[in-house]
């Protein structure tokens, strides 16, 4: 049964899926210009003049001159058919290459994020909520309401100020010059790893912050409810008490909103990487959509609509699995 | 008309300056690293590399000897870091890399020297051009550098509609987008002709200027492959599929594997033949390596090959704040123009720890943050007052280019007497524009004669650090006298766009040609009156047919220092600005600007002392790394 639900939910998804790469594409075109502009600036900068007639050759070349409905369609089909997103105007480079180039590393803070997030949140939300009003609440809550109100641009901000201050490093990229370009090595993994930790910090501060003030506050709800108090007094253990129950709870809004989370893997730390100049997708993201780098932006913005598609399907079936009142639901009728 | 160039008396001008040539008996050496491949025969002895007469640089030369301080002779080795913002195009490498047919010492467009030409003789009418390449001269895989690569480029690449769509504009009468293209005639393997159907004195200003060497010659050895005419048609096809192109598209596929001179960071370049320093050997995520050409065919005043540095990179930052952090940490051996004047505090205090110090130079190539009233913007009452002189003065008297120097640019510059009215007189202009009946309505803001409401856009971007702060004083100095100034914010990227498209009223912006004399034709007229521009440069065919003033500026100003023998350049420059000032074309309000760059400690040889920015670019392959 769970498995034709999958199929039928796949099946959705390809409609879905086109009618918002469809509204990805127009969407990339209407602000005026396109990246050939760009272009021709960076010539006139140097000292070139570049006549009219060969802006409209220039044009005809990277295939602008058609109507946008066919460079869609030669777009989708390209992808489709033999999974090329088409060429990237700034890096005359397929676009495939660049998003490999940086899916990766990507994906890997991403998904750290995600672990330091739940790591450190669930503990403190469930401390906070067992100890209510307690110094300690207070203490973590303080912390947790600060690192709501900081915006990460500006923690990273001071965070490279403060680093080079006292260090003289200053944290610009993943990776310190000597390491930029050598193979993968031990040396190579210690030169990246507190750059990796700060990038992880400053961008997971904000969520973590969020997600005890939820957790906190869904705990304190069921804590209260009769079904606690019953337990209690049939003699249940408190540990056992706590995690059998209330925290399956209080995780459920965490899980339905898996869809987001899947998103922001790809694009969520944009700003705070492009602080700290990391070489991740959000940056790459967002020069694409500031030079009007048409197939490379739209790329980007259709694997964040995949991710939110597949998060949600995700986030269905973990619920359906975690909580048995949506699992049993047409059962019981 | 061909015949008359027979009975022409050849003019010798060859080498205004006389490179210097080493002493009898010099032998060349070259770089440890290429030692190993020589004695495994992967490589010829380096005499055998290099040319009969190899450039020697040397003070002088390349860069005046004033403007150092402490020039040695090098030492081989190491990597020069360099830092860029755009996915493919690095400013200092692009400098770097790209010579240059014909060079002018520290690029001021006087003392001509054969660069990649070794001499040139000019027909006294300025019809003919003949020019010598450097025998034994070769491309980066030991290929010959020959007429047949001239022959190359000008038939089966400028003459190829497919590959070139319109032939360039230097290479016309007069560099003039009408004019006729030149013909070429091979001499022999080491020497050419071309000729033009009319006296055309300014091309050697434009091969010092523009000429990067890709306009001449192209690797015919290597491009025969990518080319329609001459590749074998499957193995042409199995390329341009393995590239995502159709055999039709052939031309995409050339123009990717050409070794052009924008695209000096891109992944395609590896491998295609060069005559540059250094060759693009990797392109690796955000970071692309070059490494010595052992071809090149320049050897310092001891016989040693050039260049001295082994490598160099270039790191892709995503913005100019990454940059800086970048420059800060010592990650960067020059910063170009990446150093904005409202933060040099910040760049100077960090020097010590950033192992770098400060260079400011006394010219530069492009001017700083001038104002463009667009004569062609699309509303009658607009037009009714912009293309009156009396409008354009009332502007100028409004702006008090003393405070913009100081707040602007800190004291750098000093008011644009050279381009615009520099008195500082409110009243005047209000007096002129009740002159021209724009006077205060009830509201205290000026109408167009009419009496219909004025309401003016400034639009500006943040392209350049000057901008912003110049377009809120420029704003205000103009609300001052009754205009109401509509600010508008553009991002960087659509500036461009909403110019060419005559979209901007007035405009925040900068060009070259009132302060650089080898870019003496771009005022950036699309700036000033994108329709009539249009319509000049296109003969009619898009656009409107200009105005009186700006017809006499396209036709007898724009180019003329082009149509000029080299001694009259700088006159006709004059001539050029002063028009430019009696009009009031543009306004400048600020002239003898600086920019302000940071070059690491280590890095020798580095012109300090004077020139344009530049020029610290133009030499890379005689800087070497003190360690």
């Amino acid at each position: 049964m769970l498995l034709s639900y999958i199929v039928k939910r796949l099946l959705q998804m390809i409609p879905l899926l086109l009618c918002i790469s469809v509204i990805i594409f127009v969407v990339i075109q209407l602000p005026p210009g396109d990246y050939l502009t760009t272009y021709i600036r960076q010539k006139e900068s140097a000292g070139t003049q570049v006549g009219a007639d060969e802006i409209a050759a220039l044009k005809a070349r990277y295939g602008l001159d058609k109507p946008v409905y066919l460079q869609y369609v030669d777009w989708i089909w390209g992808i489709i058919s033999r999974g090329d997103f088409g060429n990237s105007f700034q890096w005359d480079m397929p676009v495939a290459v660049k998003i490999q180039e940086r899916l990766p590393m990507t994906l890997a803070v991403s998904f750290m994020t995600l672990i330091f997030v739940w790591l450190v949140s669930i503990p403190i939300g469930i401390y906070s909520a067992t100890h209510q009003y307690s110094v300690g609440d207070y203490i973590v809550s303080g912390i947790g309401f600060l690192g709501m109100s900081v915006p990460g641009f500006l923690l990273a901000i001071f965070v490279i100020y403060e680093v080079y201050n006292h260090t003289g490093i200053a944290i610009s990229g993943m990776f310190s010059y000597e390491y930029q370009m050598a193979p993968w090595s031990w040396g190579k993994v210690m030169d990246m790893l507190p750059r990796f930790a700060v990038l992880v910090l400053v961008i997971g501060i904000a969520n973590t912050a969020g997600m005890i003030r939820t957790f906190r506050a869904m705990m304190l709800d069921e804590l209260g409810k009769q079904y606690v108090t019953t337990a209690r007094a049939k003699g249940v253990g408190e540990k056992r008490l706590l995690f059998k129950y209330p925290v399956r709870m209080a995780i459920i809004p965490q899980i339905s909103t898996l869809a987001g989370t899947f998103a922001g893997l790809v694009s969520g730390e944009t700003i705070v990487s492009k602080v700290f100049n990391m070489e991740t997708c959000g940056p790459m993201m967002y020069t694409a959509l500031i030079t009007q780098d048409m197939y490379l932006a739209g790329s980007f913005l259709l694997i964040t609509a995949v991710m939110v598609c597949a998060g949600s399907l995700l986030s269905d079936i973990l619920l359906s699995l975690i909580d048995p009142r949506i699992r049993f639901g047409k059962v019981v009728e | 008309m061909k015949k008359l160039s027979m009975l022409l008396v050849l003019v010798l001008v060859a080498a205004l300056l006389t490179t210097p040539s080493l002493a009898e008996g010099t032998t060349y050496t070259q770089a440890p690293m290429l030692d190993a491949k020589v004695e495994g025969g992967e490589l010829p002895p380096v005499a055998e590399r290099l040319p009969e007469e190899p450039l020697v640089v040397a003070p002088g030369v390349v860069s005046y000897a004033e403007y150092f301080t402490d020039y040695q002779i090098g030492k081989y080795g190491g990597t020069m870091k360099s830092v860029r913002n755009s996915a493919t195009w690095d400013g200092w490498l692009w400098c770097i890399l790209n010579e240059f047919a014909i060079e002018s010492v520290s690029g001021e467009g006087k003392d001509f020297y054969g660069n990649v030409f070794k001499d040139w003789e000019v027909s006294d009418d300025f019809t003919t051009y003949t020019f010598y390449l450097r025998k034994g001269m070769k491309w980066s895989d030991g290929e010959d550098l020959t007429t047949e690569d001239v022959a190359w480029k000008f038939e089966k690449d400028h003459g190829n509609e497919q590959l070139t769509s319109v032939w360039p504009t230097m290479l016309r009468t007069g560099n003039k987008a009408d004019g006729t293209p030149c013909t070429l005639e091979v001499l022999d393997d080491y020497s050419f002709k071309l000729t033009f159907d009319g006296a055309y004195p300014g091309f050697i200003l434009l091969c010092a200027s523009n000429g990067v060497y890709d306009y001449f010659v192209a690797p015919a050895h290597y491009m025969k492959d990518f080319h329609i005419e001459t590749a074998d048609e499957a193995e042409l096809t199995a390329k341009c599929e393995a590239n995502g192109y159709s055999l039709d598209q052939w031309f995409s596929l050339y123009e990717l594997y050409d070794n052009t001179a924008w695209d000096c960071a891109a992944a395609n370049q590896i491998g295609c033949p060069t005559l540059g320093p250094w060759m693009t050997v990797s392109m690796d995520g955000s970071t692309a390596t070059f490494e010595r050409n052992p071809y090149y065919w320049k050897v310092d005043a001891q016989g040693q090959q050039l260049p001295y540095v082994d490598y160099m990179t270039s790191t892709y930052c995503v913005d100019k704040e990454a940059i800086a952090v970048k420059i800060l940490g010592g990650e960067v051996d020059y910063t170009y123009e990446w150093i904005p004047l409202n933060e040099i505090g910040l760049f100077a205090q960090g020097a010590e720890a950033g192992k770098y110090k400060i260079v400011t130079k006394t010219l530069l190539h492009r001017t700083g943050a001038d104002l463009y009233m667009n004569f062609t913007y699309e509303d009658e009452n607009w037009r009714g007052v912009v293309n009156q002189y009396d409008f354009r003065a009332a502007i100028a008297y409004a702006l008090d280019n003393a405070e913009i120097c100081d707040s602007v640019y800190f004291g750098f510059g000093v008011p644009g007497d050279n381009y615009t009215i520099t008195e500082y007189n409110p009243e005047k202009a209000g007096e002129l524009l009740d002159g021209i009946g724009m006077t205060k309505g009830s509201d205290g803001w000026r109408t167009y004669p009419n009496g219909e409401p004025c309401e003016i856009e400034l639009a500006y971007s943040q392209w350049m650090t000057t901008y912003e702060p110049t377009a809120v004083l420029v704003a205000e100095y103009l609300r001052a006298i009754g205009l109401n100034i509509k600010m508008k914010f553009v991002d960087n990227d659509l500036m461009d766009t909403l110019q060419y498209a005559n979209d901007l009223q007035m405009s925040i912006n900068f060009s070259h040609g009132p302060v650089y004399i080898q870019s003496t034709a771009d005022y950036q007229p699309y700036k000033m009156a994108a329709n009539y521009y249009y319509y000049w440069l296109n003969q009619g065919a898009t656009g409107e047919e200009p105005s009186e003033l700006l017809g006499t500026w396209f036709n007898d100003y724009l180019y003329s220092c082009y149509g000029v023998a080299a001694e009259e350049i700088d006159a006709t420059h004059q001539k050029q600005i002063q028009f430019l000032k009696d009009n009031l074309l543009a306004i400048m309000p600020v002239q003898d600007i600086v920019q302000p760059c940071a070059v690491a400690n280590r890095i020798m040889n580095f012109p300090t002392e004077g020139g344009y920015n530049l020029d610290d670019c133009r030499a890379g392959e005689d800087l070497w790394i003190n360690e």
